[in-house]
């Protein structure tokens, strides 16, 4: 008995560390440009339609988020990293576009946010920038409206 | 990490075995009221922090901290680890409790084995015995054989009345007592309540004591590889798969062994030598035959070195002991209303969180119960029973946090519409939003409302596990509820309770109590989506084929839903069953399923003409203009 029970746990642990090892997730950046003036198509759900800028922020009670068209990244102002740094930083990150992380979430089998994190980068002078770690928000995590 | 599920409420039965066995005592001690008010004396009821630290530390090294029950061969034991298998895992120790009875020689701790099964029947206790020079733990299970047995006023039960199997094991996880009472008084006996302490269970005994066969008599005589655990009135799906019976060597009973108890013989220590003296309280050894009647094995083998009281009224009986049987009502309400086995024609559920967190008194339950008993659990019944446990779960739980004119919208949803109490459950014929937080919150942009399950560990408005959030956006402009119609803050709660229920469905299936698949493996997440595809097939076709499958998935099959209840909301009347919904309601459904563009547009409103689709718009429109600043008044 105390021998199969030993035998369950190693299976358990093995089988663990597979899963473990298989485990190479993403984590990448996107830019947040405020400056920019490209516009998208934003519905409300009750038939009206607007064109809105692709870059903008909004606030709720508790979150903030930064938008890409109608993409919704949150932070938390209080619990939330963010970071100001240099922009340096950027020549090191893997910037991608909305296009990419959507194409790897629909990959997914649970169309699950498929990245260890995503940043958004968001340019505030011509030597900083301000590093957010967001939240992507989707089916499985928040349905607004 | 269940923990908030712990029941707030539990109905707990509580007796005294003492009272039934105080035959014990009755050669010495006269039953007068003198001995009773001291008998209550040296018994208490602890609670959570009053919990006896001496005995959970001994709970703890002997379980290495798992405070687990294992259930192996017929064998009850604590063991070190949660075992993986079920049909080993019987339980888990509920050290939020215990009953503690001074005995003379010894302190008796009982505690309930919060057990995994489903059978409403059958009551593990852990009885931790305190001596002046040693701590030993053992079983007793209680069996009850027909269904919940009488309770007094407070809800205690009647032991007079007690009509069952009660067995005790050893800390070895023995069976050592086997007692069949009907109607209060014990029809069947073998073995003992209780383990003699006195006996060292080390004891080495001589092997070559000859065997116990001179004259020794059964006081009763039982299948040996029976369990124990049904009596034949009960299913125990899990129980029965085990004929292993309590002794190792059992495997190859198929005649039927038999085993008894010899005639206590003893003198200093009965330690499976041949029954002789006086009859004493010290044991008496156990005797197996096979279907012949020959001699298998007797007393003291490697396998079973545990000694028997001859009789378990025996005045040398080492003391009373606390019976904890908990939930017994509430148990067999759930198993009348979720049923032990899945029938097609039933589909009434209800979680048994719902049942266990309210504000009902035992009072209540016995009434609940009787009503289902008296109705033979129909399910009519059930569903009566089901609404009015849904409406004491909504008044305990303080879940709802909605203000002003959502607070008052929501209650009259409540109160008008037989509708919405039961359209969440209704919606799939499945029970729903077990953990529903309704809040009224400022939201950004033009949301009305948002649903958000546990699952974003990071954010601040995360709900915790097995709470699914509702806000109604409080904004003062036109999203906002103070703004907005009554007759579309009832539809916005509605749609966004409908989304709570989508994701209700989904953590149902998580083994989890959050939706972050963050950490999982991509087997793990596959696995997952085959059993919603087993559980959900129709939420799983719109997770595969859209983006934003919750809002197609509403407008193509929840509208006349949403439509029906706003009718009900709005008139006071309910729209009979053969009947559709009038047209505003069901165009007034389809606010905030509007959606035409890119991955988002929705299927079934696309498949609309475009001059049905500016129709419905301008309805939605002018109904929010002429409405708009609508006071709502209960
Ligand atoms: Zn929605
Ligand atoms: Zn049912």
């Amino acid at each position: 008995m105390y021998r199969m029970k030993n035998l369950t746990l190693l299976l358990l642990l093995s089988t663990f560390f597979c899963f473990a090892q298989k485990q190479e997730k993403e984590t990448v950046y996107l830019l947040f440009d405020n400056m920019n003036e490209d516009k998208c198509n934003v519905e409300d759900g009750s038939g009206n339609s607007e064109k809105l800028n692709k870059y903008r922020k909004l606030n709720d009670t508790k979150i903030s988020y930064l938008i890409i068209c109608n993409e919704y990244f949150a932070y938390d102002y209080k619990k939330s990293k963010v970071d100001t740094c240099s922009i340096n930083i950027l020549a090191n990150l893997k910037i991608v576009d909305l296009a990419y992380i959507e194409k790897k979430k629909s990959e997914n089998v649970m169309r699950y946010n498929p990245f260890k994190k995503i940043y958004i980068i968001e340019k505030i002078s011509d030597t900083k920038v301000i590093k957010y770690d967001v939240t992507w928000i989707g089916d499985w995590n928040m349905i607004r409206d | 990490m269940r923990n908030h599920l712990l029941p707030l409420f539990r109905l707990a039965l509580v007796v005294l075995l003492s009272f039934i066995f105080s035959n014990c005592e009755q050669d010495e001690v006269s039953s007068d009221t003198d001995e009773i008010t001291k008998q209550h004396n040296r018994v208490q009821i602890n609670t959570n922090n009053e919990v006896s630290k001496s005995a959970i530390d001994f709970i703890k090294t002997k379980t290495n901290n798992s405070f687990a029950v294992t259930h192996y061969k017929g064998k009850v034991f604590l063991s070190e680890a949660t075992s993986n298998a079920k049909n080993t895992n019987l339980g888990t120790v509920d050290t939020s409790k215990e009953i503690v009875v001074l005995n003379e020689t010894n302190t008796k701790h009982t505690f309930k084995v919060i057990d995994n099964d489903n059978d409403s029947n059958t009551y593990t206790n852990l009885i931790v015995v305190e001596t002046e020079t040693t701590t030993y733990e053992y079983f007793i299970k209680y069996t009850v054989n027909e269904g919940v047995t009488i309770h007094d006023e407070e809800g205690n039960l009647d032991f007079s009345q007690f009509r069952g199997r009660i067995e005790t094991f050893n800390s070895e996880g023995d069976l050592i007592g086997d007692v069949l009472i009907e109607d209060g008084s014990i029809s069947t006996q073998t073995g003992q309540f209780a383990p003699c302490p006195d006996e060292p269970i080390d004891d080495t005994t001589t092997p070559n004591d000859p065997p116990s066969n001179d004259g020794a008599t059964s006081s009763s005589s039982n299948s040996a590889g029976i369990d124990g655990s049904d009596t034949g009135s009960t299913s125990s799906p899990i129980d029965n798969t085990e004929n292993g019976g309590w002794f190792a060597s059992s495997d190859s009973d198929d005649c039927g062994l038999q085993w008894s108890y010899a005639q206590c013989g003893c003198g200093g220590t009965a330690n499976g030598h041949a029954p002789s003296g006086p009859d004493c309280c010290q044991g008496s050894p156990l005797t197996i035959t096979d279907c012949n009647g020959n001699l298998v094995t007797q007393g003291r083998d490697s396998n079973t070195n545990t000694m028997f009281k001859r009789d378990p009224t025996d005045p040398c009986d080492d003391g009373a002991v606390g019976v904890i049987l908990d939930e017994t009502i509430i148990r067999s309400i759930l198993n009348c209303i979720n049923g032990l086995s899945l029938s097609m024609n039933d589909n009434t559920t209800i979680d048994p969180e719902i049942a266990q967190q309210n504000n009902l008194t035992a009072t209540d339950w016995m009434e609940i119960s009787n009503f289902l008993d008296e109705n033979y659990c129909s399910e009519d019944a059930q569903q009566e029973v089901i609404d009015n446990l849904i409406n004491e779960y909504d008044d305990y739980k303080i879940l709802n946090e909605l203000e002003g004119k959502a607070l008052c919208v929501y209650n009259k949803l409540k109160s008008t519409s037989s509708g919405f109490k039961n359209a969440i459950k209704k919606f799939d014929g499945d029970f729903p939003v077990a953990h529903l937080k309704l809040e009224s919150t400022i939201l950004g942009g033009t949301a009305k409302g948002l649903t958000v399950p546990p699952a974003n560990c990071t954010l601040e408005i995360n709900s915790p596990d097995y709470v699914i959030t509702v806000q109604v956006n409080s904004s003062n402009n036109q999203y906002g509820h103070p703004q907005r119609p009554n007759l579309l803050i009832a539809k916005t709660i509605i749609h966004e309770v409908i989304h709570a229920e989508m994701f209700r469905k989904l953590l149902s299936l998580a083994k989890q109590g959050h939706l972050d698949f963050s950490g999982q493996s991509a087997e793990q997440q596959t696995n997952y989506m085959i059993s919603i595809r087993g559980n959900f097939p129709g939420v799983y076709d719109y997770m595969r084929r859209y983006n934003n499958w919750q809002h197609q998935q509403m407008a193509t099959h929840y509208r006349e839903t949403i439509a029906r209840i706003l009718q009900e909301f709005s008139t006071g009347n309910k729209v009979p069953d053969n009947e559709q919904p009038l047209q505003l309601y069901m165009d007034l459904s389809w606010e905030g399923l509007i959606y035409e563009n890119g991955t988002n547009a929705i299927q079934s409103w696309m498949q609309l003409t475009q001059v049905e689709r500016d129709r419905i718009e301008s309805v939605i429109s002018n109904y929010i203009t002429n409405n708009i600043n609508e006071t709502c008044t209960e």
